[in-house]
């Protein structure tokens, strides 16, 4: 119980012990890894982390942005007014331990890279896909971290110029050689079209060589792509209607469900069945490969403003669902049959376990979570699977090691 | 160079490399070793505080004769707030109270502070900076518009009194009031406070403990302080600016550090000509040295604190520019080894702004801007340690 002797903690805790579910099944628990992955060399510093996936080998992948640094005080190698920092390249690579593989890409290699990309997947061939997050001014993501600083400028040749918004979706070599580029670059977004909107996220069914791409925050589907060709194959909004771009009213917690995808930033694929983040209402859907719709479940449906589904993974067996939160800031975890909420872990804040913009979430086969953070939170986050237990409380708060908590030095 | 730097080779460089724990670290920067004093940052400190409170910038830190820590910190707006008002967004997050005190295991103990409706005192615009008293009272400054005045708490937050008259405007030779005090120290045999003053002052200004009284005050070299200097450099990007060229006859400041030493000195932060300037007790200048003289932008010296020793041997410079702790030879000016580097994970900083010391040598740091935490840094001796420490991870890792 040393976990729980955090100051005032102890009481809030305490009144919490036992609030959820009551069937007294076990749940993964967690620890985060303070010291994961290891630092990178000094100047160099990561951006927002958009998206994190891991590899059949065990190795993480992270895409990271390269706008919204500071212009006042954090580029200040670029700015030429410091030694101190210097953003990486967008893709890093790390291995279980947390060295660093390799990092590859960005702006002005001969690609058309997103403005923001978004969204990272390794396909069952090994190759790398990104998809992009601008979405259009009243796109619903305004106000937020600014643009600018650290992008390289163009060469006298001159660049194409920046696309307005991503609409287009990249396909890498695990090296990060450019492969594809899927949907028109610069192009205007459109549920029923070759242009997507904001790609966010890709599950892969390797028997039917298909992509399945969260599409996204202009765009308001699931699309389905051929792995090879990139050719969109089917698509289908909210409850499996026919996508709908036309403005909705916002979410209100108990009113009628929306009959349309709000922002669509996940699609994962489990047991045949794709689970679909649906943000700003709050919910996951649940289909079949063909878009038939099976089962919804809402999380923390009071959650208003950018909504409490930002990204889901599985446990390496199917049973449970992580959701990342980045409203509440927290990762859930539901019991994948019934869609059911058991516990949450993590809270606002830069410390380990703590986090500002949670986005994404993946899993190791080892049944490890790992978390990453846009806009100021900047990491990717690795929990440590500590083995089945009893939920002791609704939210867990940060996932300090027992050691950490009850050692002092 | 400095004459007691130790430069030793190292044959084992492969298992110094899994010992460091410091991925990718430059080669050159492994060869070298230094005496100096070594650290490794504790990840797990200070404990998660409770109800959902978040901090903002952490913009002070102090440490009490019992090793108890405060900071001072300025809470967050908007997307960071959203569990705040009411109709709350969603569960996080919520503002903590600006002072936040820590035992030194790391547990909360008290929370306090912020602006009352009462008006029995005029919490700062933009709090900044703060330090303990013998009694272990709380001195807080501010560095906003109108912060020209320093409020007195005891340790739990009970209101003592102001120091200086708010709502000022600058003027560096007043004997009134501050204008955007930085941050407090003291120097207990004499009675007395020593006010970084400010950003919007450009002095250090001696204060009596118990009155308050403005008791003498100073410029750079000890000049007369003015208001609205004219600077001999061009502190432009591109221009090759250095600020150790021009030995600008007036604190750039914001002036925000000013650290009384057990023999005498008193130590100055110039952040923006990026020096630390020693002066004796009665403003009488001593010495000078520059750190980083290229930095511009928000400059290289932001806050300083000595190593605990009889001799207080180093002083342990922060420099939120370039995401370093230099560790300085205090007699001969000159760096010996650095810790930290930039990021977002322990050990790493945004913008790392405060520092103090505890009785055991361990170190406690702050970041403001996007940076917001409040860092333990553990002790572990004066030895053979990297010319460039990192983030410093425990061993083993």
């Amino acid at each position: 119980m040393k976990r729980f002797i955090v100051g005032v903690v102890t009481v809030s805790a305490a009144a919490l012990v036992g609030c959820s579910g009551g069937t007294g099944d076990s749940v993964p628990t967690f620890e985060v890894d303070a010291l994961w992955p290891m630092p990178l060399e000094y100047p160099t510093i990561l951006g927002p982390v958009s998206g994190v996936t891991v590899a059949p080998d065990g190795n993480i992948i992270i895409v990271t942005r390269q706008d919204g640094f500071s212009s006042i005080n954090e580029i200040n190698s670029v700015t030429g007014t410091g030694q101190c920092c210097t953003p990486s390249q967008a893709v890093l690579e790390y291995r279980p331990d947390g060295s660093l593989v390799r990092q590859w890409g960005g702006p002005d290699m001969g690609y058309p890279w997103p403005v923001r990309p978004h969204g990272i997947g390794i396909d069952p061939d090994g190759n790398i896909w990104i998809g992009g997050g601008v979405a259009p001014p009243a796109g619903g993501r305004g106000g937020r971290g600014g643009r600018g600083g650290g992008r390289g400028g163009g060469g006298a040749a001159g660049p194409p110029p920046e696309p307005t918004f991503d609409t287009h979706i990249l396909k890498f070599s695990r090296t990060g050689q450019h492969l594809m580029t899927i949907g028109e670059v610069g192009g205007t977004p459109d549920s029923h079209g070759t242009s997507f909107g904001g790609a966010a996220g890709f599950a892969f069914d390797a028997a039917a060589n298909e992509v399945f791409v969260a599409d996204g925050y202009a765009n308001h589907r699931v699309a389905v792509l051929d792995v090879s060709t990139g050719e969109l194959k089917r698509f289908w909004g909210a409850y499996g209607n026919p996508p709908d771009d036309a403005a909705m009213s916002p979410y209100s917690p108990g009113g009628a469900p929306a009959q349309q995808f709000g922002s669509v930033t996940c699609v994962e694929i489990v047991d045949d069945l794709v689970y679909v983040c649906d943000r700003e209402n709050d919910r996951i859907q649940v289909f079949e490969k063909d878009g038939t719709f099976v089962t919804e479940g809402l999380v923390a449906p009071q959650t208003l403003g950018r909504g409490s589904v930002f990204d889901v993974a599985a446990s390496p067996d199917g049973d449970f669902l992580y959701v990342a939160d980045g409203m509440n800031e927290r990762v859930h975890i539901l019991d994948r049959d019934g869609l059911t909420f058991r516990t949450s872990f993590g809270v606002g804040g830069r410390y380990p376990s703590h986090f500002r913009e949670l986005g994404s979430v993946a899993t190791d086969a080892a049944g490890n979570v790992y978390t990453a953070e846009d806009g100021q939170g900047r990491r990717v986050q690795k929990f440590v699977n500590t083995g089945m237990g009893p939920v002791m409380m609704e939210h867990q708060g940060a996932v300090y090691p027992a050691t950490a908590l009850g050692e002092t030095r | 160079m400095n004459g007691r730097r130790k430069v030793i080779l190292v044959g084992g460089l492969f298992a110094l490399f899994a010992v460091l724990g410091v991925a990718q670290a430059r080669l050159d920067a492994l060869v070298q070793t230094v005496q100096a004093p070594m650290f490794e940052v504790d990840p797990y400190w200070p404990k998660p505080i409770p109800n959902g409170w978040i901090y903002g910038t952490v913009i002070g830190v102090t440490v009490d004769a019992q090793d108890n820590v405060y900071i001072v910190h300025r809470g967050v707006t908007g997307d960071e707030a959203n569990a705040e008002g009411d109709q709350p967004l969603a569960a996080c997050c919520t503002s903590a109270p600006p002072v936040l005190q820590f035992d030194p295991e790391g547990n909360l103990v008290r929370a306090w502070g912020g602006p009352v409706e009462s008006g029995e005192y005029v919490w700062p615009n933009s709090n900044h900076g703060l330090g303990i008293d013998q009694m272990g009272n709380v001195w807080i400054g501010g560095n906003g518009g109108g912060d020209s005045h320093v409020l007195k708490f005891t340790q739990d937050g009970q209101y003592l009194g102001t120091y200086g008259e708010p709502g000022q405007g600058r003027d560096s030779n007043s004997m009134t009031h501050f204008s955007q005090v930085a941050d407090i120290e003291f120097d207990f045999e004499a009675n007395e406070a020593y006010f970084a003053d400010g950003y919007g002052n450009k002095r250090v200004a001696v204060v009596d403990i118990d009155s308050g009284d403005i008791l003498r005050y100073w410029g750079a070299y000890g000049n007369r302080p003015m208001d609205n200097p004219t600077f001999e450099g061009n502190r432009t990007a591109g221009v090759g600016w250095s600020s150790e060229q021009y030995q600008e006859q007036q604190f750039r400041g914001p002036v925000h550090c000013a650290e009384p030493s057990n023999d005498g000195l008193v130590y100055v932060c110039d952040r923006q000509n990026n020096r630390v300037q020693v002066f004796q007790t009665d403003g009488t200048y001593v010495r000078e040295g520059y750190f980083a003289p290229a930095t511009l932008g928000d400059g290289a010296t932001w806050d300083l604190t000595f190593s605990p020793d009889p001799e207080q041997t180093y002083f342990y410079l922060v420099d939120g520019k370039n995401a370093r702790i230099r560790i300085i030879n205090r007699q001969t000016m000159q760096e010996v080894s650095t810790l930290g580097t930039g990021g977002r994970y322990p050990g790493q900083f945004q913008a790392i702004h405060s520092i103090d010391s505890d009785s055991q040598g361990n170190l406690y740091v702050t970041e403001t801007y996007e940076g917001r935490r409040l860092h333990k840094f553990v002790y572990m001796g004066v030895g053979n340690a990297a010319r460039h420490q990192g983030a410093a991870w425990p061993t083993g890792r």
